[in-house]
């Protein structure tokens, strides 16, 4: 056999090839709507004469960072707290610098927060931000980043609120054991009516292991219910510590034995009274234990609303992961006990990143989403008017079509609609997805080195979240030094 | 003018990868001037050597000069080599050789490595400069980034062929190639340069000068090896990798312990069918051109114990390092502990030709001490009788999970997230959820189970079908090469998984 005859072979292959991308190309084969065939176009096949996919450059912001910084716990604290002291507050095309956004004629919606700030740094006050989120925050990323930083610049220490079964164990500051009897209930249950009362907490979730009341636990077998944390290997500094153990729990009408134990040793023996209605917040001072393990007893234990481990004074940061939530649960809770714990814990700033679960339901108008996201931040003004909120916009997503990546269409009407929403309801706003660069931003984030966001085209490693974060910490201190400069002149 | 500048020049993004359709236009244009070129001459060898240049220009840019250095370094070491009378003279050349090539590896695949261990050993702050981009940049004028040094394409493979060449010079093994162009094309012959196998002068040299011979039994056997090769490494490794194992190992905390699980087995699968599927294709493109490269995996997870996974698996790296390592090393002559010290170095450095990083390291030395106490298991229960067929299939499913095992220590981006892969699997598994895990990753678990049912085969029904490819009239195989490819192009071209959100 001579070579002439494979390449033939290969001539005649490549001559179906493209019968078939024209013949077929842009029409469906099998037009019964059950099974989509691809037929390649022919141009895709010759090089450099389509685009593969919109390749956008990471904005310089992020390269000027160097990547490596943010690998291991121990560098993420250097460059936390070396973010640059004077940053422009308009959008500059050298710089690359996302502004907060304000409602029209409201530059003070963030006043008592930045005012908390400095009542922290000055007279050792505190102030807790709850950092509410979908999937994208999972494991702590970007509040750890945002933790670490103003923990360390006003003052501060501890993780923050956590919770036994939850969804993602180990996380950048933790690794939690829960013992197999805990069960989480979540806003779908609450949506689908699994449990029978709409009193999540400050979570918008609670774990519970054995409770007469609760219908879903009524396995009686188990005798205790235990939760332990230790540190995870890449922690921030500020996280590693806490003083304060504190229990936020409710709903069971017998008492429930607890101990406490620090690196193994017995640290207290308690009991948890009964809570007929609203909760009780309980807090043990601890001395940073390696190793904290939570012990509940009986065979009717309470709904636990969050576990804080904070500092006695300074910034605590929660991480609210809500997988699968477009953030629109605030109303359907008992907002009387939000109210209280918002109080009791000195909620002055709240976060709130929602929109990938929004993405994949694309539609025409997101009025309905504006409409809906517009009640959770009246609610969250009226159960606490002094209350900060920064709405933080949908990030980048990307999808396939054919062989190529692109962008949701929908992600600009979904920033918008929120964008609305935070400015009739008097909050400002952070836009993530021009933070990242805009439409086709994320195959670059994906495909960096070191990546910035995962294969699935939507969520952000360590990595990513943290630039993510830095940037946000870019302006948000911008906006306070403005601020202080203001304030000190009188 | 603007488009065939680009089609010409050197570009990162659109390297010439046998997973996409230009580099078949690129084989297709070759063979055009082939079927006038393949009489056994120096055109021949001038012809093929000047498209695997361009091959690997197209690929890897200005760093086909390195190509050329190993080239020229080589062949004048390896004629001194061979002129040279003096034992010691002889000795000097090799180290030559060692020290160019080795060197050049060094740097451009370690210089970040080395620099980390010093620095983290005696706290000190070294920098890496790429000196090849400095030079550049001074005599051309460019302005490539002398801070980054980026691993040349191919450079782990084309250094250890040409070692094995002076090696094999040097022991009387083989003679030097005739003159630098064929030797050239031995070096840069671009069906293996890229990922093997690592060809041994003693086996293609002397191709070089041989008839061009094909039968249509070959060509039919290049052909379905290509086709498996693309199907194992498209349909099979990119599909599960993009929608699956990618994900769980970038964040395992994100997922349940039998997600975690799955993604191990599921990169089990997909190192071997990306590796094997890859240099299926390469020896296809080889016999295609007429020449026969040796073949590089052999059912490799079908091994009954761990040395015999490293007959199966990478064999032209296997062999390498034992012939030029661990035999130069004493090999097992020289007494139990210095064999079983010679195994534990060839692993490690072994794994360290694999990547610029600790857990490289750590695989391979694992490996070792895997094959060390095979060796020791050896001795105390000796194999008098041929094992049961159920004895050979518990062998089999062990090794199998040992090395699937250790696969986490060599994906895994980091020790912190291994380590979280572990915790999920002993203390997340979500048993409960697993039914409906089952029905949301229906499509990639059948492809998983498909791939590794058809890994496990008996070789004689491999065979068979093979056979059958290979009887089959011409118009039928154009049909089934026309149809793999369209749905192979389904795989590329399918949505992406969405993430799953499993109610905890």
């Amino acid at each position: 056999m001579k070579p002439i005859r494979v390449f033939l072979f290969i001539l005649v292959v490549f001559a179906l090839l493209f019968a078939v991308s024209y013949l077929y190309h842009e029409t469906d084969i099998l037009p019964d709507n059950k099974l989509s065939v691809h037929v390649p176009h022919y141009s895709s096949a010759i090089p450099f004469l389509k685009e593969r996919f919109i390749h956008k450059t990471i904005p310089d912001t992020i390269r000027a960072l160097n990547a490596e910084q943010f690998d291991q716990g121990n560098t993420l604290i250097t460059s936390a707290n070396e973010l640059p002291a004077e940053t422009e507050k308009e959008k500059d095309e050298e710089t690359l610098f996302q502004s907060i956004e304000y409602p029209p004629g409201k530059d003070s919606v963030l006043n008592h927060f930045f005012k908390e700030l400095i009542a922290i740094r000055d007279k050792n006050g505190s102030a807790r931000i709850l950092h509410y989120g979908d999937s994208q925050i999972e494991g702590d990323r970007i509040t750890s980043f945002i933790r670490e930083y103003l923990q360390n610049e006003f003052g501060g220490k501890g993780p923050g609120l956590l919770l036994p079964g939850m969804v993602v164990p180990l996380t950048a500051s933790v690794n939690t054991k829960s013992s197999k009897n805990w069960r989480l209930f979540t806003w779908k249950e609450l949506r689908d009516s699994v449990i029978n009362h709409n009193r999540p907490g400050v979570m918008l979730q609670f774990s519970g292991y054995s409770n007469p009341i609760n219908s879903a636990l009524q396995d009686a077998s188990a005798k205790i219910a235990s939760f332990s944390v230790r540190n995870s290997s890449i922690c921030h500094l500020h996280a590693r510590s806490y003083d304060l153990c504190t229990i936020l729990y409710g709903n069971n009408k017998v008492p429930v034995n607890f101990q406490i134990k620090a690196n193994g040793s017995l640290l207290k023996s308690d009991t948890l009274k009964a809570v007929s209605s609203g909760y009780i917040s309980k807090s043990y001072r601890l001395d940073s234990p390696e190793n904290l393990e939570l012990i509940f007893g009986g065979t009717a234990g309470p709904d636990l609303y969050g576990i804080a481990l904070d500092g006695s004074y300074g910034v605590a940061m929660d991480n609210i992961p809500l997988r699968g939530s477009a953030g629109l649960e605030f109303a359907k809770t008992d907002c009387v006990m939000l109210r209280d714990m918002y109080n009791d814990l000195n909620v002055s700033l709240v976060l709130l990143q929602f929109g990938v679960n929004v993405a994949p339901n694309i539609v025409e108008s997101y009025s309905y989403y504006e409409h809906a996201f517009y009640r959770q931040l009246k609610l969250l003004k009226q159960i606490k008017p002094d209350l900060s909120i920064i709405v933080m916009g949908i990030s980048d997503m990307a999808r396939k079509k054919g062989t190529q990546v692109v962008s949701y269409p929908n992600l600009e009407k979904i920033r918008d609609a929120q964008k609305s929403a935070a400015f009739k309801a008097g909050c400002a706003f952070w836009d993530c997805y021009e933070a990242m660069g805009g439409e086709g931003a994320m195959s670059g984030w994906v495909f960096s080195d070191p990546p910035l966001a995962r294969k699935d085209f939507v969520h952000l490693t360590y990595t990513g979240s943290n630039k993510l974060a830095e940037m946000f910490l870019n302006s948000l201190m911008n906006d306070f030094r403005k601020y202080e400069q203001l304030n000190q002149e009188f | 003018m603007n488009y065939l500048e680009q089609l010409l020049k050197y570009s990162a993004e659109a390297p010439l990868l046998f997973t996409q359709m230009r580099f078949w236009i690129f084989f297709a244009v070759l063979l055009l001037g082939y079927s006038v070129l393949y009489k056994p001459n120096i055109w021949r060898s001038t012809y093929l050597l000047v498209l695997s240049l361009f091959f690997y220009y197209k690929s890897g840019g200005y760093f086909f000069s390195l190509l050329i250095l190993s080239t020229v370094t080589d062949y004048t070491l390896g004629n001194l080599i061979y002129r040279s009378r003096s034992g010691g003279l002889r000795k000097i050349y090799v180290f030559c050789s060692l020290l160019v090539n080795l060197g050049v590896l060094a740097y451009f695949k370690y210089a970040y490595f080395f620099t980390d261990v010093l620095n983290s050993i005696f706290q000190t702050d070294i920098q890496v400069v790429n000196i090849l981009a400095v030079w550049t940049n001074n005599l051309s004028g460019s302005h490539f980034d002398i801070s980054n040094i980026i691993l040349p394409v191919g450079i782990s493979f084309y250094t250890f062929q040409t070692i094995s060449y002076i090696m094999d010079v040097y022991r009387g093994k083989v003679k030097p190639v005739k003159n630098i162009i064929d030797f050239g094309f031995y070096v840069s012959f671009f069906p293996q340069l890229v990922a093997g196998p690592i060809v041994r002068a003693a086996e293609f040299v002397p191709q070089i000068y041989r008839k061009y011979k094909l039968t249509i039994q070959e060509m039919s056997h290049a052909v379905f090896l290509i086709l498996s090769g693309l199907v194992k490494k498209m349909l099979i490794s990119d599909y599960i990798s993009i929608n699956f194992v990618d994900r769980i190992f970038d964040a395992p905390a994100a997922y349940s312990g039998f997600e975690n699980l799955m993604g191990i087995y599921g990169y089990s699968l997909q190192i071997y069918c990306d590796f094997s599927g890859y240099t299926d294709i390469a020896i296809g493109v080889g016999l295609l051109l007429g020449f026969r490269l040796p073949v590089n995996f052999n059912s490799p997870y079908k091994a009954s114990n761990i040395s015999g996974f490293w007959k199966r698996w990478h064999i032209s790296l296997s062999s390498w390092l034992r012939d030029y390592l661990y035999i130069p090393l004493g090999g097992s002559r020289k007494g139990k502990t210095r064999m079983h010290l010679n195994i534990l170095v060839v692993m490690l450095l072994g794994g360290l030709w694999h990547g610029a990083s600790m857990r490289f390291v750590i695989w391979g030395g694992l490996h070792g001490i895997g094959l060390v106490l095979h060796k020791i298991w050896q001795k105390i229960i000796p194999h008098s009788k041929k094992p049961s067929r159920l004895q050979r299939f518990v062998s089999i499913i062990v090794t199998f999970h040992f090395v699937t095992f250790l696969w986490i220590f060599f994906r895994a981006e980091d020790m912190f997230r291994a380590n979280q892969m572990l915790h999920q699997i002993a203390y997340n598994f979500r048993l409960s959820l697993v039914p409906e895990m089952l029905s949301s990753y229906a499509i990639i678990f059948s492809i998983i189970i498909t791939g590794f049912i058809l890994h496990w085969l008996p070789s004689r029904v491999k065979e068979t079908y093979r056979g059958w490819f290979i009887k089959m009239p011409v118009y039928l195989k154009i049909l089934i090469v026309v149809i793999i490819v369209l749905i192979i192009f389904q795989a590329k071209s399918s949505v992406i998984q969405p993430f799953i959100y499993f109610q905890f």
